[in-house]
């Protein structure tokens, strides 16, 4: 029986030093030397290091020898730190028996960790306040003190003063870990459970489950089975996890450690899902599994027609490190063959298109992302709806309901009314505010979640001057007065560039999209009629001048190789355009809705 | 047949607008006419069973040139190459280089056709251009050039030139079709890289003119030579029936040619070569015996088959039997929608097995080639 184990995690906002506070833990532990320390370890894909969020979630064993002389074993897990991925935060959560909550001395507490600490505290956690950054110069240490006091109830001592950064507060963190969090409950007698909190894909090994034992013992070569999807397979190889894989003989209760089972598709894993014995199985699983669900949709089309197999097989690779992506082909008029993508969020949309064209070189494009609705039609029957071109037509549909949620924002109070009014413009209703401290402030409201895809976040963010920070969850569906937007181009409904949207907007926005569009759409051969319409009612209309001239005049010797790759370029050009009817539309278009000011 | 082509680098000065290569610098000259000698006397066995029945003098200024510079170079041609006896042989002349004396000691030479870069006859588009001449100056050399007998005479022009009022381009109009001559070739004003033009647009000095003005001043030049009885044989050619230039037909049609010089570029036996764009390079290359290309390409099917397009819908059009015969192409299937909304929107017509583009397609040729072709 080892009460030496501590497992934490920490809880952080993007940016506020949550990654080099990792750092300083592992080289501190001598679990990397010095040397060898790249910078914000944990956060190894490209992107995630460029954005500065933790998009997988990853676990590191760490070796401590406190003053009390005793050696530790301190197992880090890490927590992706985006609203979209909540449900992921709260399974790591869940193999934790402490977090630290690491907060910023000069920005305080953001509602994002917020949030999170709340799951933390549901799932009983032991918290460790920690101050980072209180070398800034516009460190406000006592203003964040009142707001982590005020949240957690702790005592103003019992808070860390760190810097990562300067290497401040370290050790005090580790003899934290040690003194407050309890070791994990070591049940050894039972069967086997233990908790998926993650995967990876490994091309040689396969999926390799990231686990943590609650229950009895796992051994190498036990058969085991996945509670939620029933498959049974052979632990080929399970350890712990340092900077490398350390192959044990066994994992036992209380450990966190990896398991590979030669598993190669990623939907048989689910995040959440606890690990039984075949042989003896325990009757219930853990707690807290649910089945994660899209919240918004997008097409995601080749660029190229003939691109659709790179693109399905590119999204069959993402799909294995990212099993929370859905996606199933669709087929649009104006794009042809693709896929509709179902998200988390926002976030994790443009994370996946950024990968695809990125670490999978596609060229895609995608359609305006919408939410997912329910449609009652006249008929009495209910229709999900992720699609605006699958909208039944007017005369079928009795009413629509589109998702609500409850979404926290915290911001400095003088910037109160620029995010009422923001609200406002978003259908959003007000719910109930409180104070923080003296100065910041938290504002509940409900929204239907399609007014906040869009641009929500950027728009808070410029009316605040970045101060104010966002966190939402699922409330329900809510009726609402909503219409489908069309856009027709000499006369041809254009499916991919249809939208759902609130009655009392669509007469601006088809306008504002119409001029938009024009915009966009080079002039061409012949006269492009742009028009907005809800159903037959044509309710905005725009139109780009047919090209005058087009041609380079001179034409001598050797001219012709040079003048055919300019052709050839010219003709590149076009290919990059989806041609739909007789018209022309440059990819930018397909997402022009965005880029509208409302 | 095909046609032979000669690159003469040398101008008086270096108008701002023109990328073809050339040079201010002469000193060269007697070495690079030894070089073109040589140069063509390498090819002679590797053509000795090809037919020519073109000769073209470009530059650069060729009218610089000596007669006999031009007399030991014909003496070369006709004794190293098979050439037909009625063939068309052009010079370029910039009318500020010529004279009476030049004219008819020209004339003693094969020369048959000449044609003058006028551009423009208003002093103050010349000025503009960089052109060392006058507008007097131009009309002067062409009618020089018909009195010394020649009757088949190319002029150039330019329009949409920045501040060019559609006025000012009629004038210019009206002036050259009183001067007579068999062949007109106008084409708009091409902002080129590399020239002193483009740095002077990057500087946000001159704007070029607007599409809608530039396509009415195309749109009046083409119905302006159709009312005076010329052929509007390719985007910016017009020619007096039978005049059309036999030599740029060969370019325009994808028939073969072979070109001698710095920068000249051939095509025979379905490569194309580009020689170096550097007089000096060139003649150390020919002097040492080496080739003096800097680009060789094998046009291949596919190549081929998009030049013969993009020639054919910017000149006499596409012949549906060569697409046929050489191509293997069915153009009704191919093209079939293509070419019937052109058709229906009066950007082209099929006629007696040929699909060419009218004056309303040509305007936007470019467009119509990378759009459907």
């Amino acid at each position: 029986m080892d009460l030496n184990i501590r497992n934490f995690c920490i809880i952080a906002h993007i940016d506020h030093g949550k990654s080099t506070l990792a750092d300083r833990l592992l080289e501190k532990t001598e679990t990397i030397p010095k040397r060898e320390m790249i910078k914000q370890v944990l956060d190894d894909m490209d992107l995630e290091q460029e954005r500065g969020i933790t998009i997988k979630l990853h676990a590191i064993q760490l070796k401590y020898k406190a003053k009390d002389n005793n050696n530790y074993t301190l197992n880090l897990i890490d927590t992706p730190g985006h609203v979209d991925f909540s449900y992921e935060v709260s399974r790591s959560l869940a193999a934790c028996e402490g977090a630290l909550l690491v907060v910023d001395s000069s920005q305080g507490i953001e509602a994002q960790t917020v949030s999170n600490l709340y799951l933390a505290i549901d799932a009983n956690l032991t918290i460790i306040p920690v101050i980072n950054k209180i070398d800034l110069p516009s460190a406000d240490i006592e203003s964040v003190k009142k707001q982590i006091i005020e949240l957690i109830g702790c005592k103003d001592e019992d808070i860390i003063l760190a810097s990562a950064k300067q290497d401040i507060g370290t050790d005090q963190i580790l003899e934290a870990i040690v003194n407050h969090i309890p070791p994990p409950q070591v049940v050894e007698d039972v069967p086997l459970r233990a908790l998926v909190f993650d995967s990876t894909f490994d091309i040689y090994r396969g999926i390799i489950v990231y686990l943590r034992i609650f229950d009895g013992k796992l051994k190498a070569g036990d058969k085991v089975q996945f509670f939620q999807t029933g498959i049974n397979v052979e632990a080929e190889e399970v350890g712990t996890l340092k900077m490398t894989r350390i192959k044990k003989d066994e994992l036992i209760s209380g450990d966190v450690g990896y398991m590979i089972t030669g598993i190669k598709t990623v939907s048989d894993l689910l995040v959440g899902d606890t690990i039984i014995n075949t042989a003896n199985p325990a009757s219930e699983p853990l707690k807290g599994y649910k089945k994660v669900k899209p919240m918004v949709f997008s097409g995601i089309y080749p660029s190229q027609s003939e691109d659709f197999e790179n693109l399905r097989e590119a999204l069959t690779k993402l799909k294995t490190n990212d099993a929370s992506l859905i996606y199933e082909p669709e087929t649009s008029s104006a794009l042809g063959f693709g896929f509709r993508c179902g998200f988390l969020g926002l976030l994790h949309m443009e994370i996946t298109q950024e990968r695809l064209e990125r670490e999978y070189d596609q060229n895609i494009v995608t359609t305006v992302p919408n939410v997912e609705y329910k449609v009652h039609t006249t008929s009495g029957e209910v229709s999900l709806v992720d699609n605006p071109s699958q909208m039944p037509p007017i005369g079928e549909i009795d009413y629509i309901e589109e998702p609500f949620i409850r979404a926290q924002i915290l911001s400095p109070s003088e910037f109160m009314g620029n995010i009422m009014k923001l609200a406002n413009d978003r259908r959003g209703v007000f719910v109930s505010t409180s104070y923080l401290d003296a100065k910041k402030v938290d504002l509940q409201f409900e929204f239907p979640l399609s007014e906040i895809i869009f641009d929500f976040h950027d728009k808070m963010k410029s009316l605040t001057k970045g101060y104010a920070s966002l966190d939402y969850e699922f409330l329900d569906y809510r009726k609402s007065e909503l219409v489908k937007l069309d856009i027709l181009l000499n006369g041809d409904p254009v499916d991919a560039l249809s939208s759902i949207i609130h009655k009392s907007k669509s007469y601006e926005w088809g306008r504002k999209l119409c001029t938009k569009l024009r915009q966009l759409i080079p002039k061409q051969m012949f006269e492009v009629v742009i028009q907005a319409a809800i159903g037959a009612k044509v309710i905005a209309r725009e139109t780009v001048k047919p090209l005058r001239k087009n041609v380079i005049a001179k034409c001598y010797g050797g001219d012709i190789s040079r003048k055919r790759k300019l052709l050839e370029k010219q003709k590149e050009g076009k290919k990059r355009m989806k041609q739909v009817g007789s018209v022309q539309i440059p990819q930018e278009a397909f997402l022009a809705i965005l880029q509208i000011e409302s | 047949m095909a046609g032979i082509y000669l690159h003469i680098p040398y101008c008086n000065t270096k108008c701002i607008y023109c990328d073809f290569y050339s040079i201010t610098n002469h000193s060269t000259k007697v070495d690079m006419i030894d070089c073109l000698i040589k140069e063509i006397e390498s090819k002679a066995i590797e053509l000795k069973d090809k037919k020519f029945d073109t000769i073209f003098f470009g530059g650069g200024t060729p009218s610089l040139l000596l007669p006999s510079d031009l007399n030991k170079l014909f003496n070369v041609l006709y004794s190293n190459l098979n050439i037909s006896s009625d063939s068309e042989i052009s010079i370029e002349a910039n009318p500020g280089t010529m004279n009476r004396k030049k004219l008819e000691s020209f004339k003693e030479l094969p020369i048959n056709r000449i044609s003058f870069g006028v551009q423009s006859f208003n002093n103050a588009d010349l000025k503009f251009l960089t052109r060392i001449h006058s507008g007097r100056q131009a009309i002067d050399s062409i009618k020089e050039a018909q009195d010394a007998g020649f009757n088949n005479i190319n002029l150039d022009l330019i329009f949409a030139l920045p501040g060019q009022s559609l006025k000012g381009w009629e004038k210019n109009l009206e002036t050259a079709v009183k001067l007579n001559t068999q062949h007109v070739s106008a084409y708009s004003l091409i902002f080129e890289e590399g020239t002193p033009l483009i740095k002077l647009y990057k500087l946000g000095k001159v704007r070029p003119a607007d599409e809608e003005k530039e396509r009415k001043m195309y749109d009046f030049t083409m119905a302006f030579f159709e009312e005076y009885g010329f052929n509007h044989y390719e985007i910016s050619n017009y020619a007096k029936p039978g005049y059309e230039c036999r030599h740029n037909l060969k370019y325009w049609m994808h028939k073969e040619y072979i070109s001698f010089g710095p920068s000249a570029a051939s095509y025979i036996n379905d490569y194309r070569w580009v020689n170096v764009r550097d007089v000096n390079e060139y003649i150390k290359r020919i002097k040492s015996g080496t080739m003096a290309y800097d680009f060789i390409e094998y046009i291949d099917y596919d190549k081929s088959i998009d030049e013969y397009i993009m020639l054919g819908l910017r000149s006499t059009g596409i012949d549906i039997n060569i697409l046929r015969e050489r191509y293997k192409i069915d153009f009704f299937s191919k093209y079939k929608s293509a070419a019937e909304l052109l058709i229906k929107n009066n950007l082209a017509e099929l006629k007696a097995d040929t699909f060419y583009l009218t004056s309303k397609g040509y305007a936007v040729c470019d467009e119509i080639l990378a759009t459907y072709f």
